[in-house]
């Protein structure tokens, strides 16, 4: 798991709850046997950290400096220029590990495989599509319930039956029309993007959103499969792909944020695959829903759409339309009139399961990250997971 | 980055906290810890009713500043057509930035990053 989770993230920035401390690259990592040792270390390293670190970490900050105040302001930071690992990126990505788990893995080779349980996949779709990354793959890894799609290990799509697409995002929402959308697939899907930028329809920034967007919709989904068969096709050709790929501990972060997002407003997933009804009640507490999202949402609650139709009826996100129904749920105006009809494990159901201590737990519950104490111990943990 | 005392900024989805697109320096040289902590800011304000502005189904907040000693922090919540929570994070530097210029070129920013 060292060199399975490290690897892909040499090239990109480092673990989203970032690898905090600028200091632990100059340990030397195989010094750090405990977390004990770790306590005492990082205070010390980070005294001459600053001097003695070499390389990349040092030489990146004047680069950066002068770019900030020599470049023109970027009208969109999700251009080519900005989006590329830039100088600063380069600097958190000073992965200090890259050169001993790559040693590491030689002869770690025939050993039976760690799972470290601060990293360990919740699911065996996550553990197959961390191992492929690790590899640095290309191809698309295929559940009942979704896709991932990687280039050179690197999340680039990721594709689920009930996520919104690209297309369902643009269409939906009035930015182009469904004419528009169609004519610029004649080309072939190979060249969609491309189409779509060319003709002016679409904005890069804009169209880089919606490719998140419809991205982390489908991995939510994907990530979450905990059964059924899995297959993965090397030849497979994603429709979009990112701007700036995600590592898989990345896109593990952000959907685990994600979750614990969701679990903060109503903390049950069982209205994300039943059919919804509005109560008609009077609310029992003020929402953050805007007006206008939330009376489209009520009045197309009829008791038999459930909330991935709902979404895409109204040209949303799943993720943005499930974040508005459970806080309308938690103030009574929408209800589940009866349960799913399947009793799959919902979405946030199968990584709770998990053991607690998951990497950004699904669960949220299991800790506040809002807490400096716990924040500081996560991060911690994570700067132990990037040696 | 041509706004006056910028020091960095970045493009951030609060809802999953991942740094988009960045320029300049991060807090600490990290833009990931800085995104992930400004996407605790941005939640607090966006999912909490006080802040809301529920009749206009515009986005439910502007801004955030938060001034310190040596800083300002600057959150923009950028307008999208579609559900993409995202927000620009831009750190000043308060002995010589212009905080009322910037909120007004960060605005205007924020507002092409959509149609372009």
């Amino acid at each position: 798991m060292w060199s399975d989770t490290l690897a892909p993230t040499a090239p990109g920035p480092a673990a989203p709850p970032a690898p905090p401390l600028p200091s632990v690259p100059s340990v030397p990592p195989l010094l750090v046997a405990s977390p004990v040792s770790v306590h005492r270390l990082v205070p010390a390293a980070g005294g001459f950290g600053a001097a003695a670190v070499p390389g990349p970490y040092l030489t990146a900050e004047p680069v950066t400096a002068e770019t900030v105040t020599a470049e023109p302001v970027t009208a969109e930071p999700v251009t080519a220029e900005t989006v590329a690992p830039g100088p600063a990126a380069a600097g958190t990505a000073a992965a200090p590990p890259a050169p001993a788990p790559r040693a590491r893995r030689a002869h770690a080779a025939p050993l039976p495989r760690r799972r470290r349980s601060s990293c360990a996949p919740a699911t065996t779709f996550e553990a197959a599509l961390t191992d492929l990354a690790a590899d640095g793959s290309t191809g698309a890894l295929h559940g009942p319930g979704g896709a991932v799609h990687l280039a050179g290990g690197l999340v680039v799509h990721a594709e689920a039956p009930d996520a919104a697409t690209v297309g369902h995002l643009l269409t939906g929402s009035g930015r182009i029309t469904v004419r528009q959308w169609e004519e610029s697939l004649l080309p072939g899907t190979g060249r969609l993007a491309e189409q779509l930028l060319g003709s002016g329809l679409v904005g890069a920034g804009e169209l880089e959103l919606a490719r998140l967007a419809a991205t982390l919709d489908g991995a939510q989904q994907a990530l979450a499969q905990h059964d059924g068969e899995l297959r993965f096709d090397p030849a497979a050709v994603p429709v979009f792909r990112l701007a700036r790929p995600l590592s898989v501990l990345e896109l593990r972060g952000a959907i685990g944020r994600r979750r614990s997002l969701l679990d903060g407003c109503w903390p049950s997933a069982e209205l994300d695959r039943a059919p919804l009804r509005a109560t008609g009640a009077a609310p029992t507490r003020r929402t953050a829903v805007p007006h206008r999202r939330r009376q489209a949402l009520l009045a197309a609650a009829d008791g038999t759409r459930t909330a991935p139709e709902l979404a895409r009826l109204l040209g949303r996100s799943t993720y943005g339309t499930l974040l508005d129904v459970r806080q309308l749920a938690a103030a009574g105006l929408l209800t589940a009139p009866r349960p799913a009809a399947v009793p799959d494990p919902p979405p946030a159901a199968v990584p709770q399961a998990a053991p607690p201590d998951v990497l950004l737990p699904p669960g949220p519950r299991s800790y506040d990250s809002s807490d400096p104490e716990v924040g500081l111990l996560l991060r911690l943990r994570a700067a132990l997971e990037a040696l | 980055m041509g706004i006056g005392g910028a020091l960095g900024v970045s493009l951030v989805d609060w809802t999953n906290g991942l740094a988009i697109g960045t320029a300049g320096l991060g807090p600490d040289g990290d833009h990931e810890v800085g995104a992930a902590d400004a996407t605790e800011l941005a939640r607090a304000v966006t999912q909490t009713p006080s802040f809301a502005d529920p009749d206009t189904g515009a986005p439910p907040a502007e801004d955030v500043i938060v001034t310190s000693g040596g800083n300002y922090h600057l959150l923009r919540f950028v307008p999208a057509p579609f559900d993409a929570n995202v927000f620009l994070y831009l750190r000043l530097d308060r002995d010589t930035a212009n905080l009322a210029m910037a909120r007004l070129r960060l605005a205007a920013i924020a507002d092409r990053l959509v149609l372009s």
